[in-house]
């Protein structure tokens, strides 16, 4: 929902498979992984008066933005398939899209010339692998679906979507056993 | 300030070339300073007590030893290092461990119990992949330990070295 009509969300099309993928977090010394999405919002980036030539994938709760370059989204048109879906909530600000290009700015310089669009941002599901690395510590690693990179700015919306799926998991689970208890108390 | 800088600029033509002299002043203090971050960063029992005791023991301790020790200052940011970490390591059991609510807002969430719960339901039901991550750690611990043999030897060879000059 944006500016209170119903925008489409667009379903990028995932492009490492589960063996390339296994092969990439085998070497980040992940012993299992899974397939995800994440639902981020696209902004487009060009020059003043023109058409996209880049997307800015971000979200209110991220430092650093994800740059896709490529003049249209690369979407799918069937929904996002299995794997868990992961929410990062309402649309940033345009403050906070101001801040995290300009962080992209700063760190490429070729791109400073590069404005931000003035238009409303675009919901998207972006794919990933997640990771779990055990030692000590289980670690978590977000790779993406579409390049295969590391992405660890995604890392605290993961965790978070990922903790309010274990909830609700467990809230759905327990009142299943309540309804079943009442049934056989009934019978 | 613009008065010391005057006075220590007289002095600091004694001490040699410009970079040297910004280091062997540095040695002093930056040892000390590492240890107290490294403590910060890799112990979560560390507290406020022990990072001071630390911080101040090291440096106390690199200015004991190089006046106390012909040693070369290159050597104060080890120093620094060791005995600020195992001083204020020492230093922060005599005093309450943080509270979860401190350690909160220094530690990544992927840390915390609550959410190693989580993740260990989520990798039990993931897709297995196979024993390649034992082979990344052997790889890490590998490499430790050929930079600690190589750290032994050159000090081996330093020491030949020293020997060889004072004979020869």
């Amino acid at each position: 929902m944006s500016g209170g009509r119903m925008v489409e969300c667009l379903t990028l099309a995932r492009r490492i498979t589960a063996t390339a993928a296994q092969k990439r977090l085998q070497r980040l010394g992940a012993n299992a992984c899974e397939p995800a999405w994440i639902r981020l919002w696209a902004t487009g980036l060009g020059v003043a008066d023109g058409k996209p030539g880049a997307w800015l994938l971000s979200a209110q709760e991220m430092r650093r933005a994800l740059l896709l370059v490529d003049a249209e989204l690369p979407a799918q048109k069937e929904k996002p398939s299995a794997g868990v879906k992961i929410d990062s909530g309402s649309p940033p600000t345009p403050e906070a899209m101001d801040r995290l290009w300009l962080w992209e700015r700063i760190a490429t310089p070729r791109h400073w010339r590069i404005q931000m669009l003035d238009s409303t941002p675009v919901p998207i599901w972006l794919p990933c692998w997640l990771g779990y690395a055990r030692g000590r510590q289980l670690r978590l690693t977000v790779l993406s679906g579409l390049s295969g990179e590391t992405l660890p700015m995604l890392k605290p919306i993961v965790l978070k979507g990922l903790q309010q799926a274990y909830r609700n998991g467990h809230e759905s689970a327990t009142k299943n056993s309540r309804t079943k208890a009442r049934r056989e108390k009934a019978v | 300030m613009g008065l010391y800088a005057t006075l220590f600029a007289f002095f600091a033509g004694n001490l040699g070339p410009v970079i040297e002299a910004v280091n062997q002043i540095g040695s002093w203090f930056y040892g000390a300073l590492l240890g107290t971050f490294l403590l910060a960063i890799f112990s979560h029992r560390a507290n406020a007590r022990g990072a001071t005791a630390g911080l101040i023991t090291g440096m106390f301790a690199v200015w004991a030893v190089s006046a106390l020790l012909d040693i070369s200052w290159l050597y104060n940011n080890t120093d620094g290092v060791a005995v600020s970490m195992s001083v204020g390591y020492l230093v922060s059991l005599t005093a309450p461990a943080p509270s979860q609510e401190q350690l909160s807002d220094v530690i990544m969430t992927e840390a915390a119990p609550d959410m190693q719960a989580v993740l260990a339901a989520r990798a039990d039901n993931a897709q297995v992949i196979g024993k390649e991550a034992r082979l990344t750690r052997r790889r890490c611990i590998g490499l430790f330990s050929w930079f600690c043999l190589m750290l032994g030897m050159l000090a081996l060879l330093q020491g030949w070295a020293n020997e060889w000059w004072a004979n020869g």
